[in-house]
């Protein structure tokens, strides 16, 4: 089992950030919540809006910061603030939103949105908040799952990024003898080889180039059709098309290496690979920024980091797609009143000196385009460098319906074709009917 | 003259207890009453709920939709047209519950048999038989997960000091089954061991004593008398065990989470994750119709098998 970003969120214990630690975070703490934690309560006589979100400490930490800023700027309004554990929030919207006892705001991974706003469930986002178009003021890859019928639903706060980005050990790499991070990806794949080390054995003492998470596995494939110029969505954009030769490429390349160049295995390990990497088992992983400043705090003594800018397969350029990450929605069926002052305070974490506090704190890349290269930003999290030059290439994934089945339908074509299962071919021809057949399911007659 | 006279019978012993109307309504209005409580609770907590589940499993249920449109069976013929991982899933289940109820089962008396022959320390030894048995499932669970780390667990260790190699046995689709198996044995087994004991000391020496002067021997006593007696132990047992690892769910989800490549995910693991990650409620319950169905037709025809005839 590998770890997700969003999975990552769901753990309890997770670290802070190194940056926030130093910055924002002083004189703030904040626990593991056991089913939902109730920050605030209503206050009579001001007008009290609810909002829920999941309760990773760091988001939790951003967003109590940007409720006692608003609430400074706006007296009238009070935030009746309560967080959940990841997996609690997403069952517990629906069940709330079915019940009609939800709160007036809540915070939703971008990919969730798509659904809600289909039935009809959120309001619309207001013009003086959304621009002329969504996509002149976020990134498009951030705003994606919030647009239905080129309408905005929600203020994302993050691009959710998994590519872009690699971890490198330059300490293993000196020891083997490469002297710079790779740049392209023939140096990425021979550097992999040369930083693999396997034992009598046969299984890797040191992985070369950690890839093989559930993640990673499916954004470096759908970066990878992109990249030569395919598109891994078919003429009806719906269903999915893996029998384009540019996919069949990509997925013959990509499953290389690991049958072929032996660069990472799915079996050497059972920890995610960013830990692998944080423990120097892995001198280079494929993995979004965000762990960075978890790996940091989860591993203080660890030294050895570097974070590269992921080469590209084919071009000049890193085109990749991403799913759309943690941000804002409002009731549609909330008091008129109370989704004014809603969308009033979701526009104030949207400004940009707001905004830079926010992803500073939650350790984010922020959807605004306007905070691209921000040097306060930079200052405090140099690491976000890396990032920053990819953002322009990505776009959004596309409403994948169900993401959990998406993903592992293409991990498992992958794990088949490393143990020899099944041909390259025939398992991402397997993965692309199984995909087609969830999306028909989901679709319905 | 003989006299003509009605004959009197003695009215029979039904008729003794026979009430009046009035008297045996309040019998059955007390009876009803006393009843109804419990009845109440049945009907909420078990018959709604099945027919929820029921009314579920025929309609393409979505919570956030405003309707749910009806289907009538297409979610019980897409579980087995259109979803390959349901029928996977309970080929697994079935390969589960095949190999673990016998070993387990086996494994069991054979504990038993040993802590019914000694009589020192045998509360010592029935504690740390029970000991996993009480534990959770998930910390169970937790305490394994490392020993079949392939890189640091002790299991590869111990197999590579004696010369052979390890494996990844969790993330291997060859062994990840067997490996959860190992631990759901390994825990489930004290609670089979304490009833076993408890249906071998209920079995009166006088049988064992007759055997022995009828010249029978350890494996003859054992074959015609401590089996034979333990049948109803037996059926308990056999179906409590094959019903729960028909329903294997929490090893399985903390272990392996049903990979690789879905070789240890079971049905129960399927309609979770259908259920509760897809949010596929209606057709979470019509895989859980199908497999109450599938439980509900082993379990009497094990009961049919295994049922004694006799007291003693």
């Amino acid at each position: 089992m590998t770890l997700s970003r969003r999975g990552f969120l769901g753990r309890s214990a997770a670290g802070l950030s190194a940056v926030a630690a130093g910055s924002v975070l002083a004189g703030c703490s904040s626990g593991s919540a056991p089913e939902g934690t109730v920050v605030s309560k209503p206050v009579d006589g001001k007008l009290n809006v609810t909002w829920w979100s999941h309760n990773n400490p760091s988001f939790v930490t951003a967003n109590t910061t940007m409720i006692k800023r608003f609430e400074a700027e706006n007296p009238g309004i009070h935030i009746v603030y309560q967080y959940f554990p990841y997996d609690v929030l997403a069952r517990k919207l629906q069940a709330a939103y079915r019940a009609r006892n939800v709160a007036d705001i809540q915070q939703m991974f971008g990919t969730w949105v798509t659904e809600y706003a289909v039935n009809q469930l959120l309001d619309e986002v207001p013009s003086s908040l959304s621009g002329s178009e969504p996509t002149s003021r976020f990134w498009p890859a951030a705003v994606g799952a919030y647009t239905h019928r080129g309408k905005l639903y929600g203020v994302p706060h993050e691009y959710n990024l998994e590519n872009g980005g690699i971890l490198y050990n330059p300490k293993l790499a000196r020891k083997a003898g490469i002297t710079e991070p790779p740049a392209t990806w023939a140096d990425l794949v021979e550097a992999g080889e040369r930083l693999t080390r396997i034992d009598s054995k046969g299984r890797a003492d040191q992985v070369g180039y950690a890839f093989t998470g559930n993640d990673s596995i499916t954004f470096t494939f759908l970066s990878m059709i992109l990249q030569l110029g395919g598109d891994f969505w078919a003429d009806d954009g719906v269903h999915v098309d893996f029998h384009s030769p540019q996919a069949r490429k990509a997925w013959i390349d990509e499953t290389e290496l690991v049958t072929k160049h032996k660069v990472d295995n799915t079996t050497w390990y059972t920890g995610d690979p960013y830990t692998m990497f944080f423990r120097g088992r892995a001198a280079m992983a494929h993995q979004g920024p965000w762990v960075v400043a978890s790996g940091r705090a989860d591993f203080p003594k660890f030294t050895d980091l570097a974070y590269i800018a992921e080469p590209p397969y084919a071009g000049d350029t890193l085109k990749f797609a991403a799913e759309s990450g943690w941000g804002e929605v409002v009731n549609a069926k909330a008091d008129p009143k109370v989704r004014e002052a809603a969308w009033k305070f979701v526009g104030f974490m949207a400004r940009p000196d707001n905004a830079r506090i926010w992803n500073l704190t939650s350790a984010t890349v922020p959807a605004l385009k306007e905070l691209q290269d921000d040097k306060q930003m930079l200052a405090k999290a140099p690491y976000l460098k890396v990032p920053f030059g990819v953002l322009p290439h990505g776009r959004w994934v596309g409403r994948v319906h169900d993401r959990d089945e998406f993903w592992t339908y293409i991990h498992d074509a992958f794990v088949s074709v490393e143990l020899h299962r099944q041909d390259p071919v025939t398992a991402i021809a397997e993965a692309e009917k199984q995909i087609n057949l969830m999306i028909d399911e989901k679709i319905g007659p | 003259m003989a006299a003509t006279t009605t004959p009197t019978t003695t009215p029979p012993a039904a008729s003794r207890t026979t009430t009046s109307l009035p008297g045996r309504r309040r019998q059955l209005a007390f009876v009803y009453g006393w009843l109804a409580p419990i009845l109440a609770l049945f009907a909420v907590f078990s018959l709604v709920p099945i027919g929820i589940a029921v009314w579920l499993s025929l309609h393409r249920y979505n919570q956030l939709a405003p309707v749910s449109p009806f289907i009538g069976l297409r979610n019980f013929t897409y579980a087995f047209t259109d979803d390959p991982a349901f029928l996977n899933s309970l080929a697994v289940t079935g390969k589960y519950a095949l190999v673990a109820v016998p070993l387990n089962i086996v494994l069991s008396l054979a504990v038993a048999l040993a802590l019914n022959h000694i009589t020192r320390l045998r509360a010592l030894f029935r504690t740390v038989f029970f000991l996993p048995a009480i534990a959770s499932a998930v910390a169970a669970s937790l305490v394994w997960v490392p020993i079949y780390d392939p890189q640091a667990g002790w299991l590869n260790a111990v197999l590579n000091l004696l010369g052979l190699s390890g494996k990844s046995w969790l993330g291997d689709p060859g062994t990840a089954l067997w490996s959860v198996m190992v631990t759901s044995v390994w825990q489930d087994l004290g609670f089979n061991v304490i009833v076993f004991l408890a249906g071998l000391q209920a079995i009166p020496l006088d049988f064992y004593d007759v055997a022995k002067v009828d010249g029978a021997g350890v494996v003859s006593r054992f074959r015609h008398v401590t089996l034979p007696l333990l049948q109803r132990t037996f059926v308990f047992v056999f179906c409590l065990t094959t019903i729960g690892y028909l329903q294997e769910f929490t090893r399985i989800q903390v272990m392996t989470a049903g990979g690789p490549l879905r070789s240890s995910e079971t049905v129960v693991l399927h309609i979770y994750q259908r259920a509760f990650g897809d949010f596929q409620l209606g057709y979470a319950t019509a895989m859980s119709l199908i497999l109450m169905l599938i439980i509900l037709v082993i379990a009497l025809v094990q009961m049919r098998i295994l049922r004694s005839r006799w007291e003693y």
